[in-house]
């Protein structure tokens, strides 16, 4: 992240001359994430969850009253949240510290400022009720971990965050004020979701009227199963706004496509592009995977792009942690891979061509 | 009057085994007929006698996908049900097979090894194909071999096919642990390279890997011709066969290296598939009413091709875009055969009981 920040400012400076339109709002109001929300009732205001899980039908409702200190988080893709509102000393713990690639919270974690809770799924119980945090910022699947439960049970509130299930990208970057709720740091937490929408909208505009959208195919097959994001998937919302014509962009659903290969073949041979290779880093590596990569056109055109360019000391792709804060960057990446004349100062963050 | 008794017998296997060769070559001709993308069978027709399309598309689907998918669904149904036919015959156990005795597991154990050193040396992808493939298949057939010799010695010392179940059913569950184990210490990528693997899969092979694959089953089916008489005398219990001349200890092992590779190659290659190695020896000996093993081998691998070549044509959906995972067909289709063969456990032991 401390790399990327410079240019980001660039970039934010670059494209958002209407600054003085976002001072007006002065609360959360939240404008493309419908996961959750800020309400005022007669005791206080409240912190609601709408869908805590896929298919939930609760509602889970938070007291803002002292703003959290010390919290365990257990996905990485929180982590930039806390760096980007300035208060990364308030995570205190994380399952599995291999796994962040932010070089920020590496080192708070070398210097035993967060402790390591373990391999997540199995997080280490007693540790955690040791460090006695504030609370437990989770993520859930289906609304019955026995891990929450007992944390739960221990006196430990257990937060959840549910920004894995909005359907766009600002969506789900607006989850920054979420985490600025809960640590008072709401306006810093508005101001920069409304700087990242505002870029985001201005490299939305820039391939509003492109002559060509090229096509693109995206993902790699898993035993036989092709995993394809569906035409309402964020990462399909993605490619349209970077000015590209998403080959699965007539499916209406907003999850994952199953797909069988030699359809995806019959779809994409042709494709113009082909972006995100999962942890293939290389054409060879791709080849070797799976010899019938070689035969689509984006491969033989070396028109292969991945979000492999930046590692974590740890070897993790920070692409997985701090590019779904990040939408904006991750626009700008795709518009320089597609349209490249649009952008051509720009240096790409996450996203690199394989060779 | 015996020699009229032969002649029918005679004819009545033949009869069998022109069916099922027919049946087989249906399947397989079907198999590549139907897929997600919809080629119109003239196509096919002119493709399988060699003409090339004009839709080059279509022709690399045929010949990239479901040719190469078809022949490796017949090289695994026959080897897995070979594997399993002769672990139940070894353990005299209705119940052994590939899956059940944790000799995938074992399989499993050798990739997952060169799939965590390969990538931790950053050797992984540097590996020429041709030798990555064959360390693959050395390396999971050295992890069957390892896990059955285990399980065969514990055999020699405990007589209870259930205790030997249960070993079987502890060395797998140990070596996931294993696996799971190196998991958590490596990297994601060498995870997901593995992960990938676990899935389970019959349409990844390439042709280079099936000249890997094609070549060893095809040996392990021969030794299992080669092995048919000294099966049967096992069948006949260790006294009996020791009194025909057999050298229990190199039949033993000629076995267990047999069953290494056959289930070791195809783990390695298309990853664990679950029941096909138990179910079809058992369906080959029901619906034929023999435990002779000259006449089951043959049959094992027929049934296990035609088997396999169907449960792949109903995991790719025909004509939709969606494919389920080949070990989910086989499961969904092997586990009711499994309940039902326990619930009509009177017929269980027929061919081990002496």
């Amino acid at each position: 992240m401390t790399k990327t920040l410079p240019f980001l400012f660039i970039l934010l400076i670059a494209c958002s001359p209407q600054q003085g339109e976002k001072q007006s709002f002065g609360t959360s109001s939240i404008q493309h994430a419908t996961g959750f929300h800020i309400e005022t009732r007669t005791d206080g205001r409240y912190l609601v969850v709408d869908k805590p899980w896929p298919n939930a039908n609760v509602t889970k409702s938070y007291k803002l009253t002292k703003p959290f200190t010390r919290v365990v988080c257990t996905s990485t893709s929180h982590l930039p949240y806390f760096e980007m509102l300035g208060k990364s000393e308030a995570v205190v713990g994380f399952p599995n510290l291999k796994y962040i690639s932010s070089e920020t919270f590496v080192e708070l974690g070398k210097i035993d400022k967060i402790t390591d809770l373990g391999a997540d799924g199995n997080m280490n119980l007693e540790l955690l009720i040791g460090l006695q945090p504030d609370a437990v910022i989770a993520f859930d699947m289906g609304g019955e971990s026995a891990t929450l439960d007992k944390i739960a049970e221990a006196g430990i509130p257990v937060i959840y965050n549910a920004d894995f299930l909005e359907s766009t990208p600002l969506g789900r970057a607006e989850w920054i004020k979420f985490f600025g709720a809960l640590l008072n740091e709401e306006k810093k937490a508005d101001s920069i979701f409304n700087s990242i929408q505002s870029a985001y909208d201005r490299l939305t505009d820039m391939t509003a009227d492109v002559r060509k959208r090229p096509t693109v195919l995206t993902g790699v097959v898993y035993g036989d199963t092709w995993f394809m994001p569906g035409g309402r998937n964020s990462a399909a919302l993605f490619y349209e706004h970077a000015g590209a014509d998403y080959l699965w962009a007539d499916d209406s659903t907003s999850g994952w496509l199953e797909l069988n290969y030699e359809a995806v073949f019959e779809r994409a041979q042709q494709a113009d592009f082909w972006i995100g290779t999962a942890s293939f880093d290389s054409k060879k590596a791709l080849a070797a995977g799976d010899h019938r990569y070689q035969d689509f056109a984006p491969f033989r055109a070396d028109k292969v792009y991945n979000y492999t360019k930046k590692k974590g000391p740890n070897g993790g792709y920070d692409y997985f942690e701090s590019a779904y804060a990040r939408p904006d960057l991750v626009l700008a990446d795709l518009i320089k891979i597609l349209h490249p004349d649009l952008l051509p100062h720009y240096q790409t963050v996450y996203y690199e061509q394989l060779r | 009057m015996i020699r009229q008794h032969f002649d029918t017998s005679i004819s009545k296997w033949r009869l069998v085994f022109v069916g099922l060769a027919v049946a087989l070559v249906l399947v397989f001709l079907l198999s590549i007929a139907l897929g997600s993308v919809r080629i119109p069978i003239s196509h096919t027709f002119h493709f399988l006698i060699g003409q090339p399309l004009e839709n080059a598309g279509w022709q690399s689907i045929l010949i990239n996908f479901r040719l190469p998918k078809a022949l490796t669904a017949v090289l695994v149904g026959a080897a897995l049900g070979l594997s399993g036919l002769q672990m139940q015959t070894l353990f005299r156990n209705p119940v052994a097979g590939p899956f059940i005795l944790g000799v995938s597991s074992g399989a499993g154990l050798g990739v997952a090894l060169v799939i965590f050193l390969g990538f931790s040396f950053g050797v992984y992808f540097g590996i020429p194909d041709l030798a990555r493939d064959w360390l693959l298949v050395v390396s999971a057939a050295l992890g069957s071999f390892l896990v059955l010799s285990v399980v065969g010695l514990a055999a020699i010392r405990i007589r209870n096919s259930v205790s030997l179940l249960i070993i079987g059913l502890m060395f797998g569950s140990t070596i996931s642990a294993v696996v799971s184990i190196m998991q958590y210490f490596s990297q994601a990528e060498n995870i997901q390279a593995y992960v990938i693997w676990s899935f389970g899969s019959l349409g990844s092979l390439s042709w280079g890997e099936l000249q890997v694959l094609a070549p060893v089953v095809i040996f392990g089916c021969l030794l299992s011709f080669a092995l048919s008489k000294r099966l049967n005398a096992l069948l006949l219990g260790d006294n009996y066969a020791t009194s025909l001349g057999l050298n229990l200890k190199t039949t033993r092992l000629l076995i267990i290296v047999n069953t290494s590779l056959l289930a070791g190659s195809v783990t390695a290659f298309c990853g664990p598939i679950a029941f096909v190695g138990l179910a079809i020896p058992h369906l080959a000996r029901m619906l034929f009413n023999t435990s002779n093993h000259l006449l089951l081998t043959p049959l094992v691998i027929l049934l296990g091709a035609v088997a396999m070549l169907i449960f792949d044509i109903i995991a790719q959906l025909p004509g939709s875009d969606a494919v389920l995972p080949i070990n989910a067909v086989t499961s969904l289709l092997g586990a009711p055969f499994v309940i039902w063969l326990v619930l009509r456990r009177n017929n269980l032991h027929y061919s081990f009981d002496q």
